[in-house]
């Protein structure tokens, strides 16, 4: 049965025990701000256009209040009076079967909880979180694509998201260092394991060691260029935590816990979220709410610790090495969500000769259409790369032949809109135009901080 | 010539949100509704104003219009206030507002 066929099956399936189910769930995940922003709508429409898929598909579904309307509608029907007396005055819908699979099509379908139509709300809404909240109840009622619980299960069961063995992952990094001791000709720059204290934990998205291992091995580059007293860690380095897009804070809470847990053990000072804007959105953000419980540790962006080592003036960069006209890609967990803004462009603007701003940018940027999850499911793909037309669009205005783009998801689908839309540019992170820039000191013989571990 | 000019901005939005299609598509019964009691509560005190006949018809749209609040969209004059804060708290904690350029 295909991935469709089986959400499909499974909402037929549904019980009215299922959907009365569903409905405590949702109710559940009410707090005063939800109620609030379920209450607001005025239906005004000028949301429309913050968001990708509408700028791209012209749909009425599209439209992110069309979207909040599905939740107000069974908000209003089972929790308000006049739902409840006159649902048709206000469009109030009771949660039926019908209603769950508009949800499905509308939450996960059609957005990437991107969270640009907030920032565009006449009244304040914060549309995403709203989707994000129903969205949950969906994931809770098991009416969540396959593909993207597939994601969560793996990092769950194996302790990151791409099921990479510690054998394969740490034989993969002593692989690394090699290749960036020969690259930087300094066979005393290191890749430092579980190395017990030291300052940063630093923590990766399983990406670069599958699939992207020139990424990693720059911010190797970068973290010895600084001198900085850092560490991987054997288990619990992956960043991801695709609970953020399954909306549950059960599965965020306890992918959290990986990271959490490695801090920990190792005695880290400063938990380091390598260039990933969902990672770094739900270790900053989220982890805590679900966690229930504040860290007693800095957590900060790959970004943010790269700036710092510029202001220390422990970097040196030559802008003259990366020539060509380059962008950045504002990933909306990172910036919008995220809230690390300005340090990327003060990186970017040391290191490139020819920078140039995506109009719009930073909070106002637009999605990749990447985001949300979007980049596992299967069935939404032409969606995807329908809405990532804006951005698209975004990357040609620039006349950049290089896109910057501090996120993996977010580079996914750049390399995807790169092709669809024939963009013939180049994406890094920032860490790569770094490494690229930087002027080395001649090796020095420096503290040995390798721990050898059974690899 | 304030209530002059809530009068032509109720009838133009009224207009507009049953002349775009997009906006028809979003709009329920409550929209209209809201719209003609807030619009011909207005127009009612422009008239009261030239008119004072026009007292008892100002009063019972007060009436109306201040009975329809809690169960149409005229409630967002009170939600709006409490969701700006929440929006705003939330971005603002996390650095994205004060929103930069
Ligand atoms: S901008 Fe806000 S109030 Fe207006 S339709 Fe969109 S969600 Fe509703
Ligand atoms: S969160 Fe983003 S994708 Fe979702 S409705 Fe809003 S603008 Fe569209």
């Amino acid at each position: 049965m295909s991935e469709t066929d089986a959400l499909e099956a499974r909402l037929e399936a549904l019980t009215d025990e299922d959907l009365a189910r569903g409905l405590a769930l949702f109710r559940g995940k009410l707090g005063e701000a939800e109620a609030a922003y379920l209450q607001t709508c005025v239906r005004c429409g000028l949301c429309a256009d913050a968001c990708h898929y509408h700028r791209t598909d012209g749909e009425l579904a599209s439209i992110p209040a069309h979207k909040l309307a599905q939740v107000a509608a069974v908000f209003r029907a089972h929790f308000t009076a006049a739902g409840r007396l006159a649902p048709g005055l206000t469009g109030a819908r009771r949660f039926d079967r019908d209603m769950a699979r508009a949800w499905v099509e509308a939450l996960f379908g059609r957005c990437s909880l991107c969270g640009r139509c907030s920032l565009n709300c006449t009244t304040g809404i914060h549309i995403s979180a709203v989707l994000k909240a129903a969205r949950g109840t969906l994931t809770e009622m098991g009416l969540i694509p396959a593909d993207l619980l597939q994601v969560v299960t793996t990092s769950l069961e194996t302790g990151n998201n791409m099921g990479i063995s510690r054998d394969d992952w740490l034989e993969t990094v002593q692989w690394i260092e090699e290749e960036m001791q020969q690259d930087i000709g300094d066979p005393a720059a290191r890749i430092p394991v579980d190395k017990q204290g030291a300052r940063v934990l630093f923590t990766v998205n399983p990406r670069e060691p599958k699939f992207f291992p020139l990424c990693l091995q720059a911010s190797a580059t970068v973290l010895n260029a600084a001198g900085e007293d850092w560490t991987v860690a054997s288990e619990g380095w992956d960043l991801t935590n695709y609970g953020l897009f399954s909306a549950s804070p059960a599965h965020g809470g306890a992918i959290a816990a990986n990271l959490m847990a490695s801090m920990e053990r190792l005695g880290c000072g400063t938990l380091v979220i390598g260039e990933c804007g969902h990672g770094f959105a739900a270790a900053r953000w989220e982890a805590a709410e679900w966690l229930q419980k504040r860290p007693g540790f800095r957590i900060v962006s790959f970004l943010e610790l790269m700036e710092e080592y510029f202001q220390q003036g422990r970097l040196r960069v030559d802008p003259a090495k990366v020539a060509e006209r380059a962008t950045l890609h504002d990933p909306c967990n990172t910036v919008r969500h995220g809230g690390i803004v300005e340090p990327q462009r003060a990186i970017l603007r040391r290191c490139l000769a020819d920078f140039v701003e995506m109009t719009p940018n930073r909070a106002e940027n637009f999605c990749c259409g990447g985001g949300g999850g979007q980049l596992s499911m299967s069935r939404y793909r032409q969606k995807r790369l329908q809405s990532g037309g804006v951005k698209a669009e975004q990357i040609r205005r620039t006349g950049a032949r290089l896109v910057v783009a501090p996120c993996h998801n977010c580079i996914d689908q750049l390399m995807e809109l790169n092709r669809e839309y024939k963009l013939g540019v180049v994406i890094k992170t920032v860490a790569e135009v770094v490494a690229d820039a930087l002027v080395r000191a001649p090796a020095q013989p420096r503290e040995e901080n390798h721990v050898p571990v059974a690899r | 010539m304030l209530l002059i000019a809530g009068v032509l901005g109720g009838l133009g939005l009224f207009v507009r949100r049953y002349a775009s299609a997009p906006l028809r598509g979003l709009s329920v019964p409550d929209d209209a509704i809201a719209n003609l009691l807030t619009t011909g509560f207005v127009a009612l005190a422009a008239a009261r104003l030239r008119f004072p006949a026009a007292e008892p018809a100002l009063l019972a749209a007060a009436v109306l219009l201040l009975c329809y609040v809690p169960v149409g969209k005229i409630r967002h004059c009170v939600f709006f206030f409490i969701s700006r804060r929440h929006l705003g708290r939330h971005f603002g904690r996390r650095g994205t507002f004060p929103l930069r350029h």
